[in-house]
């Protein structure tokens, strides 16, 4: 699970248990360094990390669903460290992000690591069992991390640019930059005869 | 790296400490009436059953893992996730290790379940404990035998008389791919013979085209490599029938992939070990070919298909015509064509086949080339592809056509002279599933010297086992199971012939578990501890209900006459033997 994809061959005299063993540790310490209590609303913690959280759940339903479990453990290694930044150096134990960071890795890794999972669980005070858990939504806003910058041209010379999400659609997009008022001002009322949409970098308008 | 960073915890207590917990709280049990109901959404996981034969491997672990992940993910989901777990638990290796520890197959069968289920629990995999199954007991066989009758009421169950692999040692039928590429049984070293058994087989090439194209589904999800492998495996192949007519004798039907090189066909090969090579050999040449059939027995089919092979073969005195030419060709008997392939008889073009260029050089035999190879060709035979050559008879030319248009144009000559027929050939064989020992799955056949294949009636399964036991079950012992069939308390049960046909554990493989766990009585029934041989008269036969028929289920292959015919059943009080009335007197006459 942890080597490699499910489909390639494995050589178990090249994997290493203590490697798995250490992250498996790494991750139940987290559950004894949440001193939030159970049900504290998270939407009040730390954003960057709830951000987090929120990526690695939709990444790994997606990831679960194709069968690339070794890359969900990944993510859940990633999530793990960014919860563990956050405990050492960050908004700390206490932030209700931090809780719902530690959740998220005990309800991700009681698919590949049962036993450390119901162990997180019971330590960050839920009853047993874990696999009887839900598995969280993430919140949608959540899930827009980062903007990028898509230039709008008219006929071939840049008019503006928009802040967009990098998983913004071509329609979307074109919708987005037909709207913007310097574009609509560049227009003049001309009848546009083209659009190039180059999701989410370009938009290229002919008229 | 704080304080709490150093901490760890106890592996090995954190394992006792929640498989209890798992089982207190059923965790993993799908829900029946929550999906009935509409509440929950249902989903079906369903994993290999592992054969019994010792502790898992690191390989069960990791199938067993990854399926785990899966069940497990659906669950959180929010579905209802029905995800059983049972055994394949029929097989030889249990009949092997009862003969040698002087016990019954299910004592090592169970023995091994209980351990690979401690294993099993070990790991944390999310099974429904409560839908746990094996194949090798009465209350799931009863359902493969069901199977059984239906797939025979739709003709896809039959049986034939076929040449088989068979281990002299082990007194059992092999696959091909249980033979070794130095012709020995995987299991025993033991040379393995061919022999003509009247078999049971599954009608798998009535789904051959089906499942060809069924693939076409997969070939986005599934990794390619396993996709193609299936692909070959079913071996589809477009080419025609065409008939060789010879004197004195019905024609030798062929079928060929490359109708197209009919005139480069400049002799003709029959396997030897086909009937057709017996037929046609000549008096004179009866001899020599009689030697070389002994020797073709030893081989295994894989070794016959060998390229690098050697190119054995004999002349067997006879010629036939080829259609297009009108010429007069040899036919020769050789190994490398098997009996049970096509028509157990090939058109030898070696201008275009390796492995008959290579016999046509041992051989001394014509070599007539109809591919025009590139200009550079310094090979043997041509399989690729260019403009037909030598091709052409007062009726239809082939020359300069591309290969496809070549099988065109030939095909619809021979189909217009009655000569032979357009068709798709497949390398997929029917599935051979009787085993000739004694461990498996009773096929609910009477064969009554009257009225011949009597399928038992469904109400009155599942035939059952009798009870053996070590030296019981040891090869060449061919009366001693008829023996106790005249036992007092043996009357009753089936009385398995010696070589009454079980299937291969591969029967239950691909019996569909989803239909046989629904009903299985188990989740009642509470897990049974020691011994888990379903005793005669405890709790797993007063599940199942009334003591069914037992009956004659002997196959006798090979053997007359059939070893009996008698039929017993249980009217519930009552449990004399009877004897099939019909076969009574013939019966009596056969002991």
């Amino acid at each position: 699970m942890f080597a490699s994809p499910p489909e390639d061959n494995i050589d178990w005299a090249d994997v290493s248990p203590s490697g798995s063993l250490r992250f498996l540790q790494r991750a139940w310490r987290l559950s004894g360094d949440v001193t939030s209590e159970p049900g504290v609303p998270a939407a009040e913690g730390d954003l960057e990390l709830r951000r987090a959280t929120a990526r690695t759940l939709a990444d790994a339903a997606q990831l679960v669903e194709s069968y690339r479990f070794n890359v969900m453990v990944a993510r859940v290694m990633e999530l793990v460290n960014a919860t563990r930044k956050a405990i050492d150096s960050g908004v700390g134990g206490a932030d209700p992000a931090v809780r719902e960071a530690a959740e998220t890795v005990a309800i991700l890794l009681s698919l590949v690591a049962p036993y450390t999972a119901e162990e997180m669980w019971e330590r960050l005070g839920h009853e047993p069992s874990v696999a009887q858990a839900a598995w969280p939504e993430p919140d949608p806003e959540l899930l827009v991390v980062d903007t990028v910058t898509a230039v709008v041209q008219v006929q071939g010379k840049v008019r503006a640019r928009l802040e967009v999400s990098p998983d913004v659609s071509d329609a979307d997009l074109e919708a987005a930059a037909l709207a913007d008022p310097d574009v609509v001002r560049f227009l003049d009322g001309r009848e546009v005869r083209r659009v190039i949409v180059r999701a989410p970098k370009l938009v290229n308008i002919v008229v | 790296m704080s304080e709490q960073e150093q901490a760890s915890y106890d592996v090995h207590a954190v394992e006792a400490k929640w498989q209890p917990v798992w089982e207190r709280l059923d965790a993993f049990r799908a829900d029946d009436a929550a999906v009935l109901s509409g509440r929950r959404e249902k989903r079906y996981a369903l994993t290999m059953f592992p054969y019994p034969s010792g502790d898992l491997h690191m390989g069960h672990a990791e199938v067993l893992a990854l399926h785990d992940v899966i069940a497990r993910y659906w669950r959180l989901r929010g579905h209802e996730v029905l995800n059983p777990m049972g055994w394949d638990s029929f097989g030889l290796p249990a009949e092997n290790a009862a003969i040698r520890n002087d016990s019954h197959p299910a004592t090592y069968t169970y023995a091994n379940i209980e351990t690979q289920l401690e294993s099993m629990k070990r790991y944390g995999l999310a099974f429904d404990w409560s839908r746990r199954l094996h194949t090798s007991d009465p209350e799931y066989y009863k359902w493969t035998q069901w199977l059984f009758l239906k797939f025979r009421e739709q003709g896809l169950a039959y049986r034939k008389n076929s040449p088989v692999n068979w281990c002299p040692q082990d007194q059992t039928v092999l696959a091909n791919e249980q033979v070794l590429a130095d012709g020995t049984c995987e299991r025993c070293g033991a040379e393995v013979t061919k022999k003509e058994l009247t078999q049971w087989y599954f009608r798998t090439t009535a789904y051959a085209q089906e499942l060809y194209d069924c693939l076409d589904q997969l070939q986005e999800t599934w990794i390619g490599k396993v996709v193609n492998a299936q692909r070959n495996w079913i071996g589809r192949s477009e080419g025609a029938h065409v008939e060789f007519p010879v004197d004195g004798h019905e024609p030798i039907r062929v079928f060929t992939t490359r109708p197209d090189t009919l005139f480069g066909a400049t002799f003709m090969v029959v396997a030897a070990d086909a009937k057709l090579a017996a037929e046609l050999v000549s008096d004179e040449q009866r001899p020599a070919y009689e030697s070389y059939l002994a020797e073709t027995r030893k081989a295994s089919d894989i070794d016959r298909l060998a390229t690098d092979r050697p190119k054995t073969g004999v002349f067997l005195g006879v010629h036939a015509t080829n259609p297009v030419t009108g010429e007069q060709i040899p036919v020769w008997a050789a190994d490398y064509v098997l009996a049970d392939y096509g028509t157990g008889a090939i058109m030898a073009v070696p201008g275009q086949d390796q492995r008959d260029w290579d016999f046509a050089k041992a051989h001394d035999l014509p070599v007539v080339r109809t591919v025009q190879p590139p200009a550079d060709w310094e090979g043997e035979a041509y399989v690729g592809s260019g403009p037909a050559i030598n091709s052409a008879n007062d009726e239809v030319s082939l020359d300069g056509l591309d290969v496809d248009e070549a099988k065109r144009t030939i095909i619809g000559w021979l189909e217009e002279k009655g000569l032979g027929t357009g068709t798709v050939n497949y390398r997929l064989r029917d599935w051979l599933l009787s085993r000739q020992r004694y461990w498996g799955a009773p096929i609910p056949i009477i064969h009554c010297p009257v009225d011949g294949e009597v399928p038992v009636p469904e109400d009155q399964l599942p035939v059952e086992l009798p009870e053996l036991r070590g030296s019981d079950l040891k090869p060449r012992a061919p009366r001693r199971w008829a023996r106790r069939r005249s036992g007092s308390t043996s009357a009753a049960r089936p009385a398995v012939g010696r070589r009454s046909a079980t299937p291969t554990r591969w029967t239950r493989s691909s019996t569909p578990r989803g239909t046989s766990s629904g009903t299985c009585r188990r989740r009642t029934t509470p897990r049974r501890s020691t011994p888990p041989w379903p005793r005669r008269g405890g709790r797993w036969t007063s599940t199942s209900g009334a003591t069914s028929t037992r009956c004659c289920t002997c196959s006798t292959p090979g053997s007359s006459p059939r070893c009996c015919a008698t039929w017993a059943w249980s009217t519930g009080t009552s449990r004399s033997p009877r004897t099939c009335p019909r076969a009574r007197s013939s019966t009596r006459a056969a002991r």
